[in-house]
């Protein structure tokens, strides 16, 4: 079976809101866009390619999913998702028109993606997706968390865990960065 | 604290991941501490818990007679031995106390009192023990509005998949 690996961007009070940009998502009056700027480090980039070789599907909401299309399928040279089979979760989006090589997954959302993990294929990425993340983690859905840390606390914002949902997690690696920030990856226990 | 930054009743979740390696650095943290600085929750706790404890090592005896600080306004009496009341000019009466010489003043729990140490900027290093475990609910250490930046000085994993994340404020 196919495994779903989250990967996040978090702070130390679990928020996940906005990372690369001011403007990315200000919800809820978020004034801390773009907080991973001051921390990045060439080994981030390096555990993406490690997760980005070992996959070949995305899995977004839809608000990540539109950031992605808007700025990658203008430049598809630029897309480092590119070849990736891409499906986004909604219930308001008539099309997965705007970036190439998606679908839409618009109802029955948990069957649809138990059947997407029973496929033959690599793994399945989601990243960003907040509530598309917390109706994984609260249906067992997720097999591997890859954290980046960030030595920070916004004190508002979108956050990682939903409430009310117990996870015992094993640790598989814990590397830190001359940035700040530690690599924590964990699968359930 | 766990994955989603719960640190309230630790005894409840805590102890299935206790390691060697855990409890050399909270005996080595306990040595180079000669103060304890506590709200009045977690020191009414760990006053019951401790009081009539004693182990082959020595950690309840140090426990025991270590100088405790407890901070309270509604606090008549603190029973544990060598405790102090810090009852008003809260944060002016613990910057003074950090200006005395001596070892580090340890503070464990004590939710509120962290928050008020946070505000006024006296918190010299956060010692964070992340527990792979998430619990969807509990006080956190971090709650809505703090805001801060530090710098990670050390992490560590201590066996039995918790990691230790050290911190100092990032001033600059």
């Amino acid at each position: 079976m196919r495994k779903i690996i989250v990967h996040e961007f978090i702070t130390l009070d679990g928020v996940i809101q906005a990372p690369g940009s001011p403007t990315e998502d200000t919800d809820g009056g978020f004034t801390h866009g773009g907080w991973t700027m001051p921390y990045w480090h060439d080994d981030i980039g390096a555990h993406f390619g490690q997760i980005f070789a070992e996959a070949d599907t995305l899995l977004l909401g839809r608000k990540t999913w539109q950031g992605h299309g808007q700025a990658f399928e203008p430049n598809p040279a630029e897309d480092p998702f590119s070849g990736f089979k891409k499906y986004v979760v909604s219930s308001t989006l008539k099309s997965a028109d705007a970036w190439r090589d998606s679908s839409l997954i618009s109802g029955d959302v948990i069957n649809e993606i138990r059947k997407l993990k029973s496929e033959p294929g690599k793994n399945i990425i989601i990243d960003g997706s907040s509530v598309l993340m917390h109706t994984l983690i609260a249906n067992d859905l997720v097999d591997e968390y890859a954290l980046h840390v960030y030595p920070l606390v916004l004190g508002a914002g979108k956050r990682l865990f939903p409430e009310g949902k117990h996870v015992n997690l094993k640790l598989i690696e814990a590397t830190s960065l001359p940035t700040g920030v530690v690599y924590q990856r964990y699968q359930p226990a | 604290m766990t994955l989603d930054g719960v640190v309230e009743s630790p005894q409840d979740w805590s102890f299935p991941y206790w390691s060697d390696k855990t409890a050399k650095f909270k005996w080595d943290e306990l040595l180079a501490t000669d103060a304890h600085l506590l709200g009045r929750v977690t020191y009414e706790g760990f006053a019951a818990a401790w009081l009539d404890r004693t182990d082959a090592q020595g950690f309840a005896d140090r426990m025991n007679s270590l100088p405790k600080y407890v901070v309270s306004t509604s606090l008549k009496k603190a029973e544990w031995n060598n405790s102090h009341i810090i009852k008003t000019n809260v944060a002016d009466e613990i910057a003074k106390l950090k200006k005395q010489s001596g070892d580090d003043i340890l503070v464990a729990g004590s939710m509120t009192l962290i928050r008020m140490l946070m505000e006024h900027d006296l918190v010299d290093e956060y010692r964070l023990l992340m527990y792979p475990i998430v619990l969807g609910k509990g006080k956190r250490l971090f709650t809505d509005g703090m805001v801060t930046s530090l710098k990670l000085t050390e992490s560590k994993p201590m066996g039995s998949g918790v990691v230790l994340l050290r911190y100092e404020p990032d001033r600059n």
